[in-house]
């Protein structure tokens, strides 16, 4: 409970940290949100009192207080570009990228563990040895490569989905995961791979490990040798990867929310930089580390469930 | 009586490269039903690798390369994966030398002793749970409810070979292999540790292979003691006859290194050189090029068994088969 409670502290700080430094960053780039807002046309009047509308004239200090304490009341203010309100603006999306992200979670777990277990099951096996070539290949494709070719393949010749025709969740959730899918699966390829490479490898070292031997010796044999003792075992550094793995998954879905014309919140990342919508750009900054941080923090505590050596510490 | 395991020719090879060297070279010997048997020699030697023999356990890198090993009627190498299976924890159980990496450290204790129960067909809980509380009384471990939930690394070492020992003997097995049993663990709770083995081969029944390179300990519980140098069998017979009248000089020599009270004073003598390297190919005795009394004989070919009664028998061209000892069975 004590190490929760102390996880949970750490993760406070981790985001405040972050948001100091997104707002210092985006604070230190030259340009001024009432005058891009304006225009060339503005006036100087009109220009300084946008400026005491938005707040920008404030003190830098009191703008980051305001901006926090939005953050938690979700009095964030307007978007320069959507003249709608943050909080809204990212409510709408976050559900999407958030399945997007889960599904392409779940499925790297449903890829990876059973490829690791069926590679390690014989080392250097055939099975082994295609895994290790496909493991190969995933990683190095990128993931809007990937993206693009289920596009032509998924969309364009089997007709599986119709590229582009992107189904809100509001409206039917079944076809809103259904179009999904296929963008999830090619963030969860590159991510399958990194996994499954490590817990071929870590459950490889695991067999040689000396209860390994024990449970032989009592006659089990190589599938409960890797279900029951191995696999648990194995999965500790693997679990730490999962955290990270987040992370990517999270990266990847801008660039495949573009791909698949998705309205996540990787599409509103990418329109609010160019259109330099600062206020909202900081606000997704801090959301997105904030589900990265929270994932590691979850990773963790997983991992204490799992090892009961590091319960007691 | 008919040996319960009875190795013939027995000879076990590892790879080194694309070659097999023979490390374990053509060893005979016998267990009977209540036996407690001993395997004596320098690390190195093939006591280990005769014993993962036994159990199946040799890996990809080492193989039987010849001889047979016969379980009761059962020829180990003639039965298939899933027939060693049902007899390996059933019949023929092993305890490993490092109670600290032996034990699942992510499993309870409760988990890891039921586990030879399920492995062999037992699925009813209340009878696990049973089993696992009668054995962890039976190897004198108090609080089994609690043990039962506690995991390996809150136990000290003693405590863990025993939980070992438990998980061997759970089944019932009429043969336990133990691998330097004792070895990892300090003075007193090694005496503890020998006791209770000794018990379990009393009250069981239980037969025990005991490798150890330690003569006080297999003096302390063996009936019968091997010593091995470089893969071969060298000396074998009774602990009294081996221990009171050494023939071999590797034996003589083995003795020669332990302290003890009679010669207090007296500087411990060491054999010189050291075990040949595995691989190195010989003709002769293996001993021969430390043996303080090496004559040529000893060099052309390893001598043949020479039996001294019924409790002792050694490979010596030194020791000649009808010498006239002053030769007393014990």
């Amino acid at each position: 409970m004590k190490a929760i409670l102390k996880r949970i502290g750490i993760t406070v700080l981790t985001l405040l940290l972050v948001s100091l430094l997104a707002f210092t960053a985006f604070h230190i780039l030259p340009g001024d949100p009432a005058s891009l807002i304006l225009g060339t046309e503005g006036t100087p009047e009109q220009l300084e009192a946008l400026r005491e509308e938005l707040g920008v004239n404030r003190p830098l200090w009191q703008q980051y207080f305001s901006w926090i304490s939005g953050l938690f009341t979700g009095q964030l203010g307007n978007s320069i570009r959507y003249h709608t309100p943050i909080t809204a603006l990212i409510a709408d999306r976050l559900p999407i990228t958030f399945t997007l992200s889960v599904l392409a979670i779940i499925l790297v777990l449903i890829i990876s563990f059973p490829l690791a277990l069926l590679a390690a099951r014989k080392e250097n096996g055939i099975i082994d040895k295609v895994v290790s070539a496909g493991n190969i290949l995933g990683m190095s494709t990128p993931d809007f490569f990937t993206g693009i070719v289920f596009i032509w393949l998924f969309g364009l010749v089997l007709k599986w989905f119709t590229p582009g025709k992107y189904i809100g969740y509001q409206e039917n959730i079944g076809e809103f995961v259904q179009y999904l899918i296929f963008p999830a699966l090619a963030i969860a390829i590159p991510a399958s791979a990194m996994v499954t490479h490590f817990l071929r490898s870590s459950l490889i070292q695991e067999l040689q490990a000396d209860y390994v031997r024990t449970a032989y010796s009592r006659g089990a044999s190589k599938g409960w040798v890797l279900t029951r003792h191995a696999l648990k075992n194995a999965m500790l550094p693997a679990v730490t990867m999962l955290g990270i793995i987040v992370g990517s998954v999270f990266s990847g879905s801008i660039i495949i929310e573009k791909v698949f014309t998705i309205p996540g919140v990787g599409q509103l990342l990418i329109s609010s930089i160019t259109s330099r919508d600062l206020p909202l750009v900081q606000t997704l900054v801090v959301y997105i580390a904030g589900i990265v941080v929270i994932a590691n923090s979850l990773v963790d505590i997983v991992i204490q469930i799992i090892d009961p050596r590091i319960r007691i510490k | 009586m008919k040996p319960l395991l009875k190795a013939q020719n027995l000879t076990v090879a590892v790879r080194k490269g694309k070659k097999w060297i023979t490390v374990v070279d053509h060893i005979n010997f016998d267990i009977k039903q209540g036996e407690i048997i001993g395997i004596v020699g320098e690390s190195g030697c093939g006591k280990t690798l005769t014993a993962l023999s036994i159990m199946g356990l040799l890996g990809a890198h080492a193989k039987i390369a010849e001889g047979e090993l016969l379980f009761k009627t059962v020829d180990l190498q003639a039965i298939s994966r899933q027939e060693k299976q049902r007899l390996m924890g059933y019949e023929i159980a092993m305890v490993f030398q490092e109670p600290m990496t032996a034990l699942n450290p992510l499993m309870k204790i409760g988990e890891q002793l039921a586990e030879p129960l399920r492995l062999h067909g037992i699925t009813d809980r209340k009878m696990i749970h049973d089993k696992v509380i009668e054995i962890l009384h039976e190897v004198e471990l108090s609080e089994p409810e609690r043990l039962m939930q506690a995991y390996p690394h809150q136990l000290s070492g003693g405590m863990r070979q025993r939980v070992m020992i438990a998980a061997a003997v759970i089944c019932r097995p009429k043969l336990l292999i133990a691998d330097e049993a004792t070895t990892a663990l300090d003075v007193t709770v090694q005496a503890q540790i020998l006791q209770l083995l000794k018990k379990l081969n009393q009250t069981m029944g239980l037969s025990i292979l005991f490798i150890s390179h330690d003569l006080g300990v297999i003096r302390a519980i063996c009936d019968k003691v091997m010593v091995m140098y470089a893969g071969k069998i060298v000396e074998q017979g009774s602990v009294g006859n081996i221990f009171y009248h050494p023939l071999h000089e590797y034996t003589k020599g083995l003795f020669g290194a332990i302290a003890v009270p009679e010669k207090k004073g007296l500087p411990l003598s060491n054999i010189p050189g050291k075990v040949p390297a595995v691989g190195e190919k010989r003709l002769g005795c293996p001993f021969a090029l430390r043996c303080p009394k090496v004559q040529d004989i000893c060099l052309s070919a390893f001598p043949s068994e020479i039996a001294l009664g019924e409790n002792h028998s050694v490979n010596c061209a030194l020791v000649e088969a009808d010498r006239e000892v002053e030769y007393v069975q014990i």
